[in-house]
């Protein structure tokens, strides 16, 4: 039976060529997320490995604050530590590292490597002590003084910077140029993991990157014969004897686990969210193996049923058909892993990984190719049950051609689920339920497929009407074969229904957050300019900066905001790590939010905290906090801060942070201060136009940084939006081109399945012309079907989500209506195109033997 | 045509019992109704039909189209099932039969001659014959398969697809995949009909040979006096009901019968 299965398949490849795809594109999806993630994993973990080669032993501070997502920052350390552990018996060298960020500024004064594309812009002291050191130069020499830079070679080549050049890099103390004097090679790469490097000497990395006087951690290594286990306890041992309790000492195979477990995490999330839209792409794909298996079953029903009559068991028929599902997967799935390894190499490159092989792990194919399998015999279930209930009397009928309707009570059973789900979605809207919200939606979709072959009949005619008139006979033709099969009309465009609901879902979102956002910042926002440090705060701007432009005459107010990591404790509530903010009372009126209770001062000891963080810890008025930062410079007793207001951080533009203390309080805990951002607002009657320049000309000496008035702010956010949007529809692109090949399986199966009925067509004079005319334009129909279900569920779904959230800053919805026209138009366009090749063949086909085909 | 206009044959019910009642029937029908239908728009294919296959004989069923012909012989064959009354296959009453428990017996019991061939396409002409035997899991008794290979006479052509064989051929084929279980009853349902009279006969010829010389059974469905000329006895249908009986019949008898029912 297996045989006679496997035989069918061979003889219907050419039905089953577009199932193959659709499997392959969901699986390539998938297998390239997963490899490009093993690729990654072990990219970073030779990388770390190598950072960590010789070093035998970690001293650093014991403060550290979880920054989620496997991230994490840490204290500094006192630079006199470095002496006592060299003398630790069993300590070969040991040396002070400083690490912290510093961007380099290309010669088109433009900041070097993105660090919103994973390529992190580090600055670091160089290593004098060659066995401590990963770098290994391989130009120059190493820096003398302050004024000097070694570069790595990635960085050197892709800017062009040559020694004895000048290098503008922006650090913490601002932007200075440095003559780079030398350039170095990590192990075998040019540029670590994409990253960029600039080095300092020690004394200059202090100051430039970290703090004076203080080292981020001390590497140590083992005389020979001394274990790292041996040498950590040995140096734990004597800084316990001096008194020093404020470290930790690590052993180097601890470390180098401890960073490669953390990026680990730091990728998941990354990977989860690709893997999801690898998700929906295979989604999509079952409607298309489904709608495959169902017509192939339909076309082979008197072969089903002289199975059954001479002998084979339901069973058995329904095995052949699962035989042929699993051989589609299985090949559907090696081919689409195969692509999958050159789309994770692509992708690899984009993000700068190192080239060479890529990390095949067994359980990455299998995963992948399991999940091909999975997919296309689950999606093949209901037809191989349907080819097995095939009356063994067919094989005396005259039957080929599915004429199957639709169910008139799945219709209205789906219409019902479609009005529940709509009562869902208003209920939580109106209630403030996103979650509710989410459910409904759900619930509309399923009611979808469950309506749509009953729609597909009207709808067809509907949307064929124009055709009718317009294209004559052929678009009359085209309007009746759509409304045809109810069930394989709907089961195609529901596979599209999918990706162009999401894509409409999205971009109601989107145009919602981007409408609710100007009018925020066109109504409430009463500063005229932000000054951005343009370095995702990683860096920020050097104080002085707000300092002068709070000096020139036409300023009436400068907002300066900082962030630093800190635990905040409330008592009876335990700890939490946090970012906190650094600002000025007039934060509050610039950027329009309100202070609910309380009042709007940050007086020293004051704090002022967000709303929902308020509501979720239970804090109020008066209540006191304890915000430890990393490297804290006050004493333990002076840390308490009392809550003196609440402001509604609920607006589009997010607040300004969970805690906000006074810039005062701020500086005098935290070591190294920067702004992220700094808000202006000029004096009353002073032009925008004529402001703008003086204050770029202060700003202009910090590097990345950039001045913003309010429209182009506003046009960076929604620039900001609009990115979320691209990636997300791209990532969608592969839902929507798997459910046109659905589209153009359908027609060419149809077209197959109607040979003589063409050819009928054909020999009473229809031209060839007319009837390609016929099948393209059934393929719109279908197409635009799709498109419509998908944009009412976008419209319904976005409507209330924005709705649900309008307290949380979405106060306008907005109907993308050009977005809405633009897809419906292209989903014409592109039904056309999907059926090209179809119709190509059944404008092709020879009139007598098209009549005389069984 | 000047035949006599004269439909109202008497229904007789000893018409129905066998020629030679000692032999054993291979498959009987007792009181067997078949309604399609119900209400204003019921239609009785078989009319209270009782009837035996003797085994070892070559059985025509003969009748006008829409006389239930083809309706009795899928229901004794399994395919279908009755309004009222029994069938039997060598004792098995098939009413009694569950699902699958009918598909066993058509798989391993029955044997089925189409008229339109129905051969597997993608199967070779060897691999269509074993089919029944490959859906049963079961060893061939490969002595038996070359006779019956033997006597297709298409033994050097085993290995073509159904599309590469004229239709005489297929149908060869088809009868070969019938015998090759070894089963208590075939059924024909127009075996020639999709034939020209020279593949017709040699197909006939065939069947005619599975019951002399190998002791099969077999009931064929046909229009075609030439065809009922090589059974053991023609059974004549009419309007669902069995009107006449001959033994030993000849092309020209059973067409002066024929032509009783004004067809």
């Amino acid at each position: 039976m297996v045989r006679v299965a496997l035989r069918g398949l061979l003889a219907h490849k050419g039905r089953l060529a577009i199932t193959f795809v659709a499997v392959a594109l969901g699986v390539a999806f998938m297998g390239g997320v997963l490899v490009l993630t093993d690729t990654m994993n072990r990219t970073f973990d030779d990388l770390f490995a190598d950072v960590f080669r010789d070093t035998d032993a970690v001293v650093r501070s014991d403060q550290a604050i979880d920054t989620g997502f496997g991230g994490e920052v840490r204290g500094h350390i006192d630079e006199a530590l470095l002496a006592e552990v060299e003398a630790v018996d069993g300590v070969a060298a040991a040396a002070g590292n400083t690490e912290g960020f510093a961007q380099v500024i290309g010669k088109d004064g433009e900041p070097h490597g993105d660090p919103a594309m994973g390529a992190v812009t580090i600055g670091i002291n160089w290593v004098a002590d060659e066995r401590l050191n990963p770098f290994d130069l391989v130009e120059g020499r190493a820096p003398r003084d302050g004024r000097e830079v070694v570069l790595d070679r990635g960085t050197a080549q892709d800017t062009g910077y040559r020694l004895g050049q000048a290098v503008p890099v922006q650090t913490q103390a601002g932007t200075e140029r440095y003559e780079l004097v030398g350039v170095a090679r990590f192990g075998a790469t040019d540029s670590p993991a994409g990253q960029s490097f600039v080095m300092w000497t020690a004394a200059a990395a202090q100051r430039l990157v970290g703090q004076e006087g203080r080292y981020t951690a001390i590497a140590v290594l083992a005389d020979d014969g001394v274990s790292q286990r041996r040498l950590a306890g040995g140096i734990r041992a004597a800084l316990d004897r001096a008194g020093v309790d404020d470290v930790e000492v690590v052993t180097g195979a601890d470390a180098t686990a401890e960073t490669q477990s953390r990026f680990k995490d730091q990728l998941a999330p990354f990977t989860t969210f690709l893997l999801a839209f690898a998700l929906v792409a295979l989604f999509v794909g079952t409607f298309v193996i489904y709608n495959s298996f169902s017509i192939i079953v339909a076309q082979r029903t008197r072969e089903m049923a002289l199975l059954r009559a001479i002998g084979a068991r339901r069973r058995q028929v329904r095995r052949s058909v699962l035989v042929e599902a699993v051989a589609v997967g299985l090949v559907g799935s090696a081919v689409g892993f195969l692509v999958g390894l050159a789309l994770a190499s692509v992708l690899g490159s984009v993000f700068d990984l190192p080239p060479g092989a890529l990390a095949v792990l067994p359980l990455s194919v299998g995963v992948a190719v399991v999940t091909g399998i999975v997919v296309t015999v689950v999606s093949a279930l209901l037809p191989a049950w349907r080819a097995s209930r095939v009356a063994p009397l067919a094989a005396m009928r005259e039957v080929a051609v599915d004429r199957t309707g639709h169910s008139q009570a799945r219709f209205l059973a789906g219409g019902v689920v479609v009005g529940l789900g709509v009562l869902v979605v208003v209920a939580g809207a109106l209630g403030g339920e996103p979650a509710r919200v989410g459910i409904g939606a759900v619930v509309v979709f399923a009611g979808l497929l469950l309506v749509s072959p009953g729609l597909a009949r009207p709808v067809s005619r509907v949307l064929g009407a124009p055709l009718a008139r317009l294209r004559g006979v052929a678009g009359a033709l085209a309007r009746d074969n759509a409304g045809r099969n109810p069930r394989r009309t709907s089961a195609t465009a529901q596979a599209l229904m999918i990706g162009v609901g999401l894509v409409a879902f999205i971009l109601v979102v989107q145009s919602s957050v981007r409408a609710s956002i100007d009018e925020v910042l066109d109504e409430s926002f009463a500063g005229d300019f932000i000054i951005d440090s343009g370095t995702f705060g990683l860096i920020g701007l050097p104080p002085r900066v707000a300092r002068e432009v709070a000096d020139l005459p036409d300023v009436a107010v400068v907002a300066p905001v900082r962030f630093a990591q800190a635990t905040v404790a409330v008592p009876g509530r335990g700890v939490d790590d946090t970012a906190v903010t650094g600002a000025t009372e007039g934060v509050f009126d610039l950027l329009d939010l309100v202070v609910t209770t309380g009042r709007a001062r940050l007086a020293p000891g004051e704090v002022v905290i967000a709303q929902s963080r308020a509501d979720e810890a239970g804090l109020e008025l008066g209540d006191e906090v304890t915000v430890t930062f990393l490297d804290d410079r006050r004493p333990a007793g002076a840390r308490a801060a009392t809550v003196a207001g609440i402001y509604d951080d609920e607006s589009p533009t997010g607040g300004v942070g969970n805690f906000v203390l006074g810039l005062d309080d701020f500086t005098a805990a935290v070591p190294t201060s920067a702004d992220a951002q700094v808000v202006v607002q000029l004096r009353e009657g002073v032009p925008v136009a004529e402001a703008e320049p003086e204050i770029e000309r202060i700003v202009e000496r910090s590097g990345a940084a950039e001045v913003q008035s309010v429209d182009e702010y506003k046009e960076v956010v929604g620039s900001q939006i609009d990115q979320v949007l691209v990636l997300v529809g791209g990532l969608l692109a592969l839902a929507v081109i798997i459910a046109l090949l659905g589209i153009a399986n359908t027609i060419a199966l149809s077209v197959l399945e109607r040979t003589r009925e063409l050819g009928l067509l054909r020999a009473v004079g229809m031209r060839r012309r007319q009837v390609r005319a016929t099948i393209r334009w059934e393929a719109a129909i279908i197409s635009l079907f799709g498109t419509t279900l998908g944009l009412f569920f976008g419209l319904v779904g976005g409507w209330g989500i924005v709705r649900a959230l309008r307290d949380q800053g979405f106060g306008v919805f907005e109907v993308p209506v050009a977005w809405f026209v633009a897809l419906a138009v292209s989903a014409v366009v592109l039904g056309l195109v999907a059926a090209v090749v179809p119709a190509w063949r059944a404008g092709r086909m020879n009139v007598l033997e098209a009549i005389g085909t069984e | 045509m000047q035949a006599p206009a004269d439909p109202s044959v008497p229904y007789d019910a000893t018409i129905a019992r066998p020629l030679d009642a000692g032999a054993p029937a291979a498959a009987s029908a007792v009181d067997a109704t078949k309604v399609y239908g119900t209400g204003d728009t019921a239609v009785v294919a078989l009319d209270d039909v009782s009837v035996e296959m003797p085994a070892g004989r070559f059985t025509a069923v003969m009748g006008p189209s829409g006389s239930g012909k083809s309706t009795l012989m899928h229901c004794m064959a399994g395919l279908d099932t009755l309004t009222s009354g029994r069938v039997l296959i060598g004792g098995t009453d098939l009413g009694q039969l569950t699902e699958d428990e009918l598909t066993l017996l058509r798989r391993d019991r029955v044997g089925f001659v189409f008229q339109a061939y129905n051969l597997v396409p993608t199967l070779t002409a060897g691999e269509n014959i074993r089919l029944p035997l490959t859906l049963a899991g079961r060893a061939p008794d490969e002595a038996w398969l070359a006779t019956v290979v033997e006597a297709t006479g298409l033994a050097s052509r085993l290995g073509h697809r159904p599309s590469e064989l004229s239709g005489g051929q297929q149908q060869r084929v088809a009868v070969a995949r019938a015998l090759a279980t070894r089963p208590q009853i075939i059924f024909a349902d127009e075996p020639t009909g999709n034939l020209d009279s020279r593949s017709g006969a040699e197909i006939l010829d065939f069947l005619r040979r599975a019951v002399s010389s190998m002791g099969q059974t077999v009931v064929m469905v046909t229009h075609d006096p030439v065809a009922a000329g090589h059974a053991d006895a023609a059974l004549f249908l009419n309007d669902g009901r069995i009107v006449d009986r001959m033994d030993k019949p000849t092309a020209e008898r059973v067409l002066d019968r024929l032509k009783l029912f004004g067809d």
